[in-house]
């Protein structure tokens, strides 16, 4: 293998991934502090892109603060959503999955008609290639890992250094004495749930001009999330983010090696996985939800 | 105190299920037993609503049927008919397509079906439409659905036999290339294509160098074009791919493993979506199907639907021209037969064939020895074909419908006639 | 459970109802839906019975899948006659279930959830890529069940019989488990499981029990749903599905291991028949009604009673309700 070769894969595989640890990490800290298991996660994702796409295409607005407004007007939804549906049912994970799959089905399909079925898609912000020695690296891909990687410092600082990070920390791990505390855990609830989204919607923005914009893309999506929070345990940040590397590098990797069977490879080290250690690489095993 | 609860509890269940049934029973009735006034014949469809070129064949039928009633309809034997169209959304799938059928058939006592696409709901349906001897004008892509074995469907899109008449075109565009690489999506029909395209790819002397399945959701090719860049081929086709924003990426990907060789498509693909995301150094020389409605002197036919169709809705899109043959072989065997007996009319073109016109052309049906069917059950037809310039698909040439056909006989075997 | 003349007269008529309901129903199409709801309502059964030992699955599909393909490979490859491949095909699922279930069942709460959906996702990608199993495209013409002397299974009735007998069993089955040992058993580990164990009770028996026959009876239906289509195409057995297997339980009452799978299913196989006015917006309408179920009836429909009754008691004089509570 050319080194030419490894770094495309490398870069390639790093950039996906970076993507996928923003996504899955929303849904971690979703499903960590406020409890839900949000199906419509990969909505979220779609509503960022979609909105990125129209406010850069259709609007005009210079790509960069495009993404910013979109992340705006997701959190916004994002805010709207708790309070309407899962306020109501906030602590009770089944019924907040339950109502996560009836948001899930009326966005997905809202998108199509309210947006048309048309595909949309976006002109890179960044195009050519960066040459380092040999080796050539698609700008684009770069500037889309330097940027994951500058929001999960964000979320690292947020999460371990302010008041709301800490405070999220405290109800992620225990609710009950985290109220005892002082805390206010309706609104840790719901301002995770709106970083969690937020950070979806963020990713959305981000990918919008590397691949296509669809209503379905949510979905596919929300399926690669699962593999992330299966690999790297479903509520810890870390294991997020080795989560996403790893299936990223994988895909990238893997699917050069060996083609269409990377998929099934990629079940059954999952597979294998959970049979050593069932909560996942850094998850802990919790007795009964 | 546990007695009351249950009491309640079974009281509120029975009541409320008898309730439900009731309903049901009730809803059931009422339209089994409509009346029907006006001589109107029942014609069924279900179609993915959850995709774009499910919705654009919607719309493009709300376009075509109210015209054709207000032209008078069907004229059988002296009585005028109107069409009363019934569609329901199968949502692309097997389970979904065949309730949807299985209302079609029993609940709405359609005769005729035309214009499913999705090989999962047609197949799913099948048994039942054959069964009530439904006569049924479909899309789809998947060979099962032409097995010998079916009397009342036919395959009316040219997704099965477009591939001979393209490769006639990629030998008069790209003499010199010897090796492909095919990349499909990792479904039914990328499968099926793949495989079919190996078979005619050779019987015109290119060699596969290998295919590549990518899962159906991908967004991300960078690596499997890397892969497919490093076999060196003088083409890439790209068997069963769809035809939107997907495509565009696998070719902006191809490009930017630094493949500079040939494309060859058998679809046409989305110009503005695939325009949004690739460059056009990426897209430049891409060969492929070309709609009828886009060739620089489009038919009658083709015009007048342009026209009609962006009259109501403003912007076109070419998303419902592969599936819509259906609609004109189904009036065009009605007229020929100038019955309605779907039993008569299908035995009657499965053994004499069928000609009509479509946007892209002469169409015919066929039959497909090589598949031990020799009753008249696909499709050829006339094809166009483009190359993309600067972003722009340009119109290269046309191949007719009889050497469409005998590119078909050639590759496959048999008398197709 | 003592029942009085009320609840005795209920249950006949609606028996009655249910037993000759080909006889009112002409329609084959609302017969295929009932066959359908039939076919929902076990694989909701199947679902509830294990998270009645506190275990949440989304792992249903893959079963039902096992059940389905291994019947149609047994009657179309090995020639034997449905009536033996249904029970074999269960048997198999049972098998299957217990080797898998054994390594599963270890680890509770999330990880299992997590478990169940990757056997889910794998048996999915493994019927699609196996060209054997047909692949995407999936195995057509399964034949029809053998006719049983004039019986010839051409007319939705003599399926839907059939799938009510399977129903029936599998209730029957369900019941004498849930009023036995095991279903207090089952019941004392959902709610407690710390303590159950303190109480002697075998946590992983109890649970590898439950997934085993629940994992049968989503088998046994396979095999009539493959037979009875006809088709069987991977697409079907998704995670999605399971998902909504899901679905039927909570709507109907997560507490209710039997009707409350029945409700459940009842609405979401109904409800959006009932909603076909918008074609287009059917999953928006059902999306919605999914969400205002969850909220304002948390506990699924059969709460309802509860709530009714504490809702009159609240409306009652002080004395009069206490009277009532006795």
């Amino acid at each position: 293998m050319t080194l030419d070769l490894f770094t495309q894969l490398l870069v390639n595989g790093l950039a996906t991934g970076m993507v996928y640890v923003l996504i899955a990490s929303g849904l971690i800290l979703v499903l960590g502090v406020a409890r839900i298991f949000n199906f419509a996660h990969g909505e979220f994702y779609m509503l960022g892109a979609f909105a990125t796409f129209a406010l850069c295409q259709v609007l005009k607005v210079h790509f960069f603060i495009s993404i910013l407004l979109a992340t705006l007007v997701v959190s916004l939804f994002a805010a709207i959503c708790y309070r309407l549906v899962f306020h109501h049912i906030r602590g009770n994970l089944l019924l907040c999955a339950a109502a996560s799959i009836g948001l899930s089905m009326m966005f997905e399909r809202g998108a199509l008609v309210g947006f048309g079925t048309q595909e949309r898609g976006l002109p890179s912000a960044f195009s050519g290639v960066i040459t380092l020695g040999n080796v050539a690296m698609p700008l684009e891909k770069i500037a889309v890992i330097l940027l994951c990687l500058a929001i999960m410092l964000g979320l690292y600082y947020l999460l371990m250094k302010t008041k709301l990070g800490k405070a999220m920390r405290a109800v992620k791990l225990d609710t009950e004495v985290a109220a005892l505390q002082g805390i206010n855990t309706m609104r840790v609830y719901a301002f995770a749930m709106v970083i969690g989204c937020a950070l979806a919607g963020l990713a959305g923005g981000i990918i919008a001009p590397l691949f296509s914009i669809t209503p379905g893309m949510g979905h596919a999506m929300l399926l690669k999330c699962f593999m992330v929070l299966i690999v790297g345990g479903l509520e810890s940040m870390l294991g997020g983010v080795v989560g996403g590397l790893v299936i990223g590098m994988t895909l990238s990797f893997g699917y050069y090696f060996l083609g269409g069977l990377s998929e099934i490879l990629l079940f059954s080290i999952i597979g294998v996985i959970l049979v050593f250690k069932p909560g996942g690489l850094f998850g802990e095993v919790v007795e009964d939800v | 105190m546990r007695r009351k609860k249950s009491t309640i509890g079974v009281g509120m269940t029975g009541s409320l299920l008898g309730l439900l049934i009731g309903i049901f029973i009730l809803s059931g009735l009422s339209v089994a037993q409509s009346p029907k006034e006006v001589k109107t014949l029942r014609v069924g469809s279900t179609l993915p609503l959850n995709t774009g070129m499910g919705v654009e064949t919607k719309k493009m039928l709300e376009i075509l049927i109210p015209k054709f009633n207000d032209a008078g309809g069907f004229i059988v034997k002296g009585q005028s008919y109107a069409i009363d169209f019934i569609l329901y959304d199968d949502k692309y799938s097997a389970e979904t397509g065949r309730a949807a059928v299985e209302r079609l058939v029993y609940q709405d006592k359609v005769k005729f079906m035309i214009c499913q696409i999705g090989s999962a709901p047609i197949i799913a349906g099948l048994s039942i439409t054959e069964s009530e001897k439904v006569m049924n004008m479909v899309g789809g892509a998947s060979p099962k659905i032409v097995s010998p074995k079916n009397r009342f469907i036919f395959g009316t899109s040219t997704t099965r036999t477009s591939i001979p008449p393209l490769w006639t075109m990629v030998k008069k565009v790209f003499p010199s290339a010897k090796t492909v690489v095919f990349i499909s999506p990792d479904d039914e029909t990328g499968r099926a294509r793949a495989k079919e395209e190996i078979q005619v790819a050779e019987a015109f002397g290119v060699k596969v160098l290998q295919v590549l399945h990518y899962p159906r959701d991908t967004v991300d090719f960078s690596s499997i074009a890397t892969k497919a860049k490093s076999f060196n081929s003088d083409l890439i086709d790209y068997p069963g791919a769809v035809a939107g924003t997907q495509f565009g990426l696998q070719l902006k990907a191809m490009y930017g493993a630094g493949f500079r060789g040939g494309h060859v498509s058998a679809i046409t693909p989305q110009m503005d979506e695939i325009t949004a995301v690739a460059s056009n150094e990426a897209l430049e020389g891409l060969l492929c199907t070309m709609q009828g409605t886009e060739v620089p002197s489009p038919s009658p036919l083709a015009r007048e639907l342009k026209q009609d169709y962006m009259k109501k809705y403003g912007k076109w899109s070419e998303a419902s021209l592969t599936w819509i043959p259906a609609w004109y072989a189904f009036i065009q065997a009605i007229k020929k037969a100038d019955s309605l007996d779907p039993e008569g009319i299908a035995n009657g073109i499965a053994t004499k064939g069928l000609e009509w016109e479509i946007p892209n052309g002469k169409a015919m049906l066929v039959k497909r020895p090589d598949l031990e069917n020799n009753r008249y059950c696909d499709t050829c037809s006339e094809m166009a074909y483009g190359q993309i310039k600067n972003g722009k698909l340009a119109y290269i040439g046309r191949i007719s419908l009889d050497e469409s056909v005998s590119a078909c006989e050639k590759v496959f075997g048999g008398k197709w006639r | 459970m003592k029942l009085n003349l009320k609840e005795i007269t209920l249950s006949i008529v609606l028996g009655i109802i249910i037993l000759t309901l080909p006889l009112i129903i002409k329609s084959p199409y609302q017969m295929h839906l009932i066959i359908m709801l039939c076919i929902n309502i076990v694989l909701g059964l199947s679902f509830a019975m294990l998270f009645s030992t506190g275990l949440i699955t989304i792992g249903a599909a893959a079963f039902w899948a096992i059940g389905a393909y291994g019947s149609a490979l047994l009657v179309m490859n090995l020639g034997l006659s449905f009536w033996l491949a249904l029970p074999l095909a269960s048997i198999i699922t049972g098998i299957i279930a217990l080797v898998l279930g054994s390594i599963i069942v270890r680890a509770p709460g999330v990880a299992f959830v997590v478990q169940t959906m990757v056997i889910n996702m794998i048996v999915g990608q493994a019927l699609g890529q196996i060209e054997f199993l047909g692949g995407w495209g999936g195995i057509l013409g399964i034949p029809r069940p053998n006719p049983i002397g004039s019986i010839k299974f051409v007319s939705k009735t003599h399926y839907y019989y059939l799938i009510l007998f399977l129903l029936l069993l599998t209730v029957a089955v369900s019941y004498a488990l849930y009023s036995s040992r095991t279903g207090r058993a089952w019941r004392s580990i959902r709610l407690n499981p710390r303590l159950a164990q303190t109480l002697g009770i075998n946590l992983f028996r109890y649970r590898l029990l439950a997934f085993i026959i629940a994992s049968m009876s989503a088998g046994l239906v396979g095999s009539f749903y493959a037979h009875y289509f006809g088709t069987i195409e991977p697409g079907t057995f998704s995670v999605f599905k399971s998902i909504y297997i899901q679905i039927y339980s909570i709507l109907g009452g997560l507490n209710f291991y039997l009707i409350g799978p029945i409700i459940g299913a009842l609405i979401m196989t109904l409800v959006p028949e009932f909603l076909r006015v918008g074609k287009e917006i059917e999953p928006i309408l059902t999306g919605g009604i999914l969400i205002m179920l969850v909220i304002f009836l948390p506990g699924g429909i059969l709460s309802l009673p509860e709530r009714t009754r504490s809702f009159t008691a609240g409306l009652l004089s002080r004395r009069e309700r206490e009277e009532s509570l006795h």
